[in-house]
């Protein structure tokens, strides 16, 4: 009877560490009370059926926790492997030691172990999934499928093996290495896979940063060569000056000059070279960011332009986090701006004696939407997508204690300004 | 009342004389209540002015390039700032030189004039004075009642009627200001603000509420929807002490 309860504490204490998600529910009684009736009930029809009535009970209840088949299950096969393993594990003990199995030591020792496996547990999922948030990481459907059912076979194997041979003492040392090793198995494939998908993120990550500064390359080329025009141009002119001068030809000067300097010289104002102030950045990161969201909203059809006045190096906080957090401000100014006939936006660094203010200030079609809700639906109909964004913006703000966030709406203007605070 | 002074600082002669010329003609046919201060080539004279003085209102056209002063007048306007909060400050530059969001959001600039146009300018800069004129005139005239946050440098002041809501951010001595077009943090405590303005109610331990802005309270979800539709939780005590409020 106490072995009972102690099975089901384990298997509500393992499936809420699986699920990471430690706060007691309702289910969780209901959970309780059904198996307690299931097994009790289905004794009297032999071992077999109270595991199966047992395992169907489970079932139900991962069902109702988790809303998901396919999760069901495979929580359901890996409490049944653990469960196994240590009650295995205390029964071989018990046997080669001879203890009175019978005693209340063998139970205190399943929950012992039990409990240390389940912190265990818990630590190493916890770790894993800090270091591993990004949905690379996340199994496939058929992977989860096709490790769920070789567990299930395996379960399957032992469970009708012990029931129908009697619970002899090899049988059991067999099956317990068994799982054994089928667990160490699944550790290791799962390190492995850890470390290729860090390879092939870390892989991509190069290569998107080489594409961006091949770009960026290849504008400064685009500069340089008109630079390059220009100067040839300027040294014809000064030797076109020079001649009509030592004429003394000054209605010629008069004429050449408005004929031909003055409509270049409108030109030469017209175009600001938009990204001329890039190199102020003293950051990769930041530059990167600032430098491949412009092109490609430029790509888009938008009006765009950049600015800083003063070099900036150090940004007084983490810039990898900076530069999520411009990439978001960007991505919603560009959302906003794409279908516009006439979308602008502009970017801002301005430093001062004690912060660093960033500006991404873009164009809005007129609507009465206050800001609040553009910030809780995002920007355009792709609602859900953009509030993570959105929701990632706050965060990133919020572990920087140095920074600040303004979203404001003005006149024609949405504004989003980020503050980082240099003093102190 | 007092006359606008008006400051000039462009280091190239010629264009500095063209400049004061504009404006004293324009002065003197429209008669106005304003005089050419000072007009010069070098950023430390008007600082200095400025520093010995008393000033009350001020309009300053500056150049951005001041050649081989070692302060451009980006500096020199944001130093202007320090001491002259309410002056009025223009620009005067050449396309290449534009950075926009800098004049508009760290100097608070009433205007640019571009040095491209050169037939422009001189009816930028009349524009520019009426402009004034008539900023200082509303303000002067203006009864609304003002809160003042200091954000880094600047001290920003927002009519109490715009504001909504503050709310406490998840990061200690962080406040969030909901304001009716936006919103922006800025370092404070929730705690002290409800002092500060006598519509200012602290609903909940993290909300302080403009009390004339708010639409309406929820007695059942405790909650207060501002005039902007947006919902504002409230404690018990609060509910209770807000419905009393609003009546």
């Amino acid at each position: 009877m106490v072995i009972i309860f102690i099975q089901l504490f384990m298997f509500t204490m393992y499936t809420k560490i699986l699920i990471r998600d430690l706060r007691f529910k309702r289910v969780d009684l209901l959970f309780f009370i059904m198996n307690l009736g299931v097994t009790l009930g289905m004794t009297k029809f032999g071992q077999l059926a109270v595991i199966i009535g047992g395992l169907i009970a489970f079932l139900i209840y991962l069902l109702l926790l988790t809303k998901s088949f396919k999760v069901s299950i495979a929580i359901a096969a890996i409490i049944y492997c653990i469960e196994i393993l240590i009650d295995h594990l205390v029964d071989i003990i018990f046997r080669i030691m001879k203890l009175d199995e019978n005693s209340w030591i063998l139970n205190s020792s399943i929950l012992m172990l039990g409990i240390i496996l389940a912190v265990g547990l818990y630590f190493f999922l916890r770790s894993d999934l800090e270091h591993n948030l990004q949905r690379d990481y996340r199994l496939s459907s058929t992977e989860m499928i096709f490790t769920s059912i070789i567990l299930i076979i395996m379960i399957f194997l032992i469970t009708v093996t012990e029931v129908m041979q009697e619970n002899n003492l090899q049988n059991i040392i067999y099956n317990s290495a068994i799982i054994l090793l089928f667990a160490i198995m699944f550790v290791v494939v799962h390190i492995a896979r850890t470390k290729a998908i860090n390879k092939d993120l870390e892989l991509r990550e190069q290569k998107a940063r080489s594409e961006s500064t091949n770009r960026y390359l290849i504008q400064i080329e685009q500069h340089y060569n008109e630079l390059r025009k220009f100067r040839h141009e300027y040294q014809n002119t000064l030797l076109s000056f020079e001649e009509y001068l030592r004429t003394d030809d000054l209605e010629g000067l008069k004429k050449y000059y408005n004929t031909s300097i003055k409509p270049i010289s409108v030109d030469l104002n017209q175009e600001k070279y938009k990204f001329e102030d890039i190199g102020r950045i003293g950051n990769k990161e930041i530059k990167g960011v600032v430098f491949n969201k412009l092109y490609a909203a430029q790509l888009d059809g938008i009006k765009v332009s950049f600015e800083a006045k003063n070099e900036i190096k150090d940004f007084y906080m983490d810039s990898l986090d900076l530069a999520l957090a411009m990439g978001i401000i960007m991505d919603n100014a560009i959302e906003e701006t794409r279908n516009q006939e006439h979308g602008t936006i502009q970017v801002g660094l301005i430093k001062s004696e004690t912060e660093i203010v960033i500006i991404v200030q873009n164009s809005l079609r007129k609507n009465d939407i206050p800001v609040w809700k553009m910030k809780e639906a995002g920007f355009s109909s792709k609602g859900s997508k953009r509030g993570f964004g959105l929701k990632n913006l706050t965060e990133i703000i919020n572990r920087n204690n140095r920074a600040t966030l303004e979203t404001m709406k003005l006149n024609n203007y949405f504004l989003q300004k980020i503050t980082i605070s240099t003093k102190g | 009342m007092r006359v606008i002074d008006v400051y000039v600082c462009e280091d190239d002669p010629k264009q500095l004389n063209q400049v004061v010329e504009y404006i004293e003609n324009y002065l003197l046919i429209e008669n106005l209540d304003m005089k050419v201060q000072i007009a010069t080539g070098d950023p430390s004279e008007i600082l200095d002015y400025l520093n010995n003085n008393e000033i009350d209102k001020s309009l300053y056209f500056i150049d951005i390039d001041l050649g081989e002063n070692n302060i451009n007048g980006i500096e020199l306007a944001s130093k202007i700032r320090k001491i002259d909060i309410e002056g009025k400050i223009v620009f005067i530059t050449n396309h290449s030189e534009m950075v926009f969001l800098t004049f508009k959001y760290q100097i608070e600039a009433l205007d640019f004039i571009l040095k491209d146009y050169p037939e422009k300018i001189q009816g930028r800069i009349i524009e520019d004075i009426n402009l004034c004129n008539k900023q200082f005139e509303m303000s002067a005239s203006d009864n609304e009642e003002y809160f003042q946050i200091k954000t880094g440098e600047l001290v920003r002041s927002i009519k109490v009627s715009d504001i909504l809501f503050f709310e406490s951010s998840p990061v200690p001595h962080k406040v969030i200001v909901h304001l009716k077009d936006g919103q922006f943090e800025f370092y404070s405590m929730i705690k002290r603000i409800e002092d500060e303005n006598e519509s200012f109610f602290r609903c909940h331990k993290s909300y302080v509420v403009n009390v004339d802005n708010v639409e309406s309270v929820n007695k059942h979800t405790r909650e207060a929807t501002m005039i902007d539709g947006e919902k504002v939780l409230c404690s018990v005590l609060g509910t209770r002490t807000l419905v009393k409020l609003k009546k």
